[in-house]
């Protein structure tokens, strides 16, 4: 949550910068965000490859967890192309590429912002944002109606660090190394899939 | 991503509580730049409520999906081993 809160405010005080100008910049004029964004994704990668603990315990987990991120994208695309029938507005493709963000907003508000236009950029952000909110709060009342999983599939890619705790809480110990898996599987899916669709 | 992830593998012994700084710095970054670009745009300032409203429509429906989802699947687990999954 603190987190979340942190980003933002960095991204309040871009948009304030930028309609007082500032700072003179202008995204079709260069590629810095892209440079920034390909640093970005090395890291991340090396920090899911750096990390020993989740790796080695992931051999722990029943063959049949291995399916729950799939269920998780899928759940989430069926459930973005369902409101698309009610959005004139918008693309299925578009509304397709944000609900793949699966909670990951800080990279997805930016690829779809590469690929879509800032305007779709700040929608992917918006509505991230208020997908890790809503599992955040939400956990316990999730695990009330609809199992144990659904907080980890809810979470999409934040499971395996903003939203762990609270399925650590909510859904039980036992669940932790299966929304690790899932989150790094997850946050894995989101380059992809956000690319794919943003290119249909 | 995945070069990052090989790379990753060879330096495990690397401390990971800098690499997650410098992974939010890099994001900070990034938003900041985002936030310039639509400050910029007039266009996206004047309809930031409406666009705040879709966020949170394709937000909560992809939660619902998911969750709507997970329970099947939960349903079918425990069907498909009976009283054996935690």
């Amino acid at each position: 949550m603190k987190g979340s809160v942190v980003i933002v405010i960095f991204f309040v005080l871009g948009v304030y910068s930028g309609m007082n100008n500032f700072i003179p910049y202008s995204a079709e004029q260069n590629n810095l965000s892209f440079y920034v964004l390909c640093c970005l994704m090395f890291f991340v990668g090396f920090s899911i490859g750096a990390n020993k603990d989740s790796l080695e315990s992931f051999k722990k987990i029943h063959p049949y967890y291995f399916l729950l991120p799939v269920v998780t994208v899928v759940g989430t695309l069926v459930g973005v192309t369902f409101l698309s029938l009610f959005f004139a507005n918008r693309s299925l493709q578009d509304v397709l590429a944000v609900g793949s963000g699966f909670g990951y907003y800080s990279l997805s508000a930016i690829f779809i912002s590469k690929y879509k236009g800032a305007e779709l950029g700040t929608v992917a952000l918006l509505a991230n944002i208020t997908r890790e909110i809503l599992t955040l709060l939400l956990a316990p009342l999730m695990v009330k109606y609809f199992g144990r999983l659904a907080p980890i599939s809810a979470g999409g890619a934040t499971t395996m660090d903003t939203t762990l705790p609270v399925i650590s809480k909510y859904s039980g110990k036992e669940y932790v190394v299966v929304s690790v898996f899932h989150g790094v599987i997850v946050d894995l899916s989101v380059p992809f899939l956000v690319t794919l669709f943003c290119l249909l | 991503m995945l070069l990052g992830v090989a790379t990753g593998l060879f330096f495990r012994r690397f401390s990971l509580s800098w690499l997650q700084f410098l992974i939010n710095i890099l994001i900070w970054l990034l938003l900041f730049l985002l936030g310039l670009e639509v400050g910029g745009n007039k266009h996206i300032i004047d309809g930031f409520a409406e666009l705040g409203i879709e966020a949170i429509l394709i937000g909560s429906s992809a939660v619902i999906g998911s969750v709507v989802a997970s329970a099947l699947f939960m349903r079918w687990l425990t069907k498909k081993k009976g009283q054996n999954i935690k």
